[in-house]
């Protein structure tokens, strides 16, 4: 791979990840009000579809991301394999560290719900276990239950990848390791490699 | 001055315009403040927080436009402009720069916040403050007071965090280098 094609395939892979959590906080279930609520089936329903979209979005972003890179970023002089996979590296962390800490940010309220919830969750064991009754913070709307887990879902997301999401860098530089050794990489003619070459050392 | 500084320089700049025109059409909002209750007060509010935004918008175009030299110098370190550009020099150049983008979206939350809160405040009495909003507003206050530390933290170039991420980035590189061979 180029140096090109990494950073493409590095901002592609941001872009997807990025582009799901802003895709679910949009969705419109999140704002339809408890007294408007469409029934469950078209709820369920809806949501499938909606997920079914934003993961084939992600899956050519994120995962299958190699031939779009290539395409976006064109031929260019290949680098060794060592040297891409250290630049796979850098270039993935530097851009999924920016990811999380714009989530975080973006997600602070949502982090002292998780902190709230964390004070007032032995009172409403106690209550549950004491009255058989459903505490008043359990008693939630679909909307809000939605708004609660995308919510929590979206810290979780935040924080592993400020952590630098040492699972999918790997993954990513181990899965274009077995892409590159599959595919004939595109390079320029060697003429143009000459050339190029040439004005440096002049 | 070398490949990292004049990168350094350019990105704070892109930085520092793009903060200063998101956060330029908050100035909207303090015709907001006095339209909702027109009183002596709420005039007064809304002044204060019309130079409070101007400041922060000169100030940020002052430091991140006009004097990104010196402050491109402090992240790629001053000794080592003459040095030849290195994998290790420009990697926590890079996470410094990350940081700070971060650190200026932060602030650009609890900026865009403000006046939402004074609008809350203007237009609620006492008793409903402390009463329905009380619980409520504390939980935005609070989230805002964690978004401002962390921002300020972040604006200062975070050195414990980027010094880990390096080092966790680094050994990382060094076992794919491994795997590889």
């Amino acid at each position: 791979m180029t140096k090109m094609q990494i950073l493409a395939k590095s901002i592609l892979t941001v872009l997807g990840i990025h582009g799901l959590v802003i895709a679910y906080g949009y969705y419109p279930g999140h704002y339809v009000s408890k007294g408007t609520a469409l029934p469950v089936l078209t709820e369920v329903l809806s949501l499938s579809a909606f997920t079914v979209l934003a993961a084939s979005v992600v899956y050519f972003l994120v995962f299958k991301n190699t031939r779009l890179s290539q395409k976006i970023a064109g031929p260019g002089q290949v680098l060794d394999p060592a040297d891409a996979r250290v630049w796979l590296v850098k270039s993935l962390r530097i851009g999924l560290l920016f990811t999380g800490l714009m989530l975080l940010v973006g997600s602070m309220q949502d982090l002292v719900k998780i902190l709230k919830v964390f004070l007032l969750i032995r009172p409403a064991v106690s209550d549950i276990i004491a009255f058989k009754s459903i505490p008043r913070i359990l008693r939630l709307s679909y909307p809000q239950w939605y708004r609660n887990i995308y919510g929590f879902l979206k810290v979780l997301l935040a924080i592993y990848l400020i952590c630098g999401a040492p699972h999918l860098v790997r993954w990513q530089v181990r899965h274009t390791a077995t892409a590159d050794s599959n595919t004939k990489p595109e390079s320029i003619p060697d003429s143009v490699n000459t050339t190029s070459q040439g004005k440096t050392n002049e | 001055m070398n490949r990292i500084h004049s990168f350094a320089k350019l990105a704070l700049a892109a930085i520092g315009i793009f903060f200063a025109l998101r956060i330029a059409p908050q100035l909207l909002t303090v015709f907001m403040i006095v339209q909702i209750r027109p009183s002596v007060m709420s005039f007064w509010v809304a002044g204060a927080w019309a130079v409070a935004l101007c400041l922060c918008i000169v100030i940020l175009l002052y430091v991140f436009v006009y004097k990104r030299e010196q402050l491109a110098k402090r992240i790629a370190g001053e000794d080592d402009l003459n040095k030849q550009d290195s994998q290790m020099h420009w990697l926590p150049v890079a996470f410094r720069l990350v940081c700070i983008a971060g650190g200026l979206y932060g602030l650009y939350l609890v900026l865009f916040q403000v006046p939402y809160f004074i609008i809350q405040y203007i237009s609620y009495t006492h008793s409903q403050l402390t009463t329905v909003y009380g619980q409520w507003i504390t939980e935005r206050v609070l989230s805002l007071l964690i978004v401002l530390a962390i921002a300020i933290y972040l604006l200062c170039g975070a050195p414990h965090f980027v010094r880990w991420h390096v080092k966790k980035t680094l050994e990382q590189c060094k076992k794919q280098s491994e795997i590889n061979r």
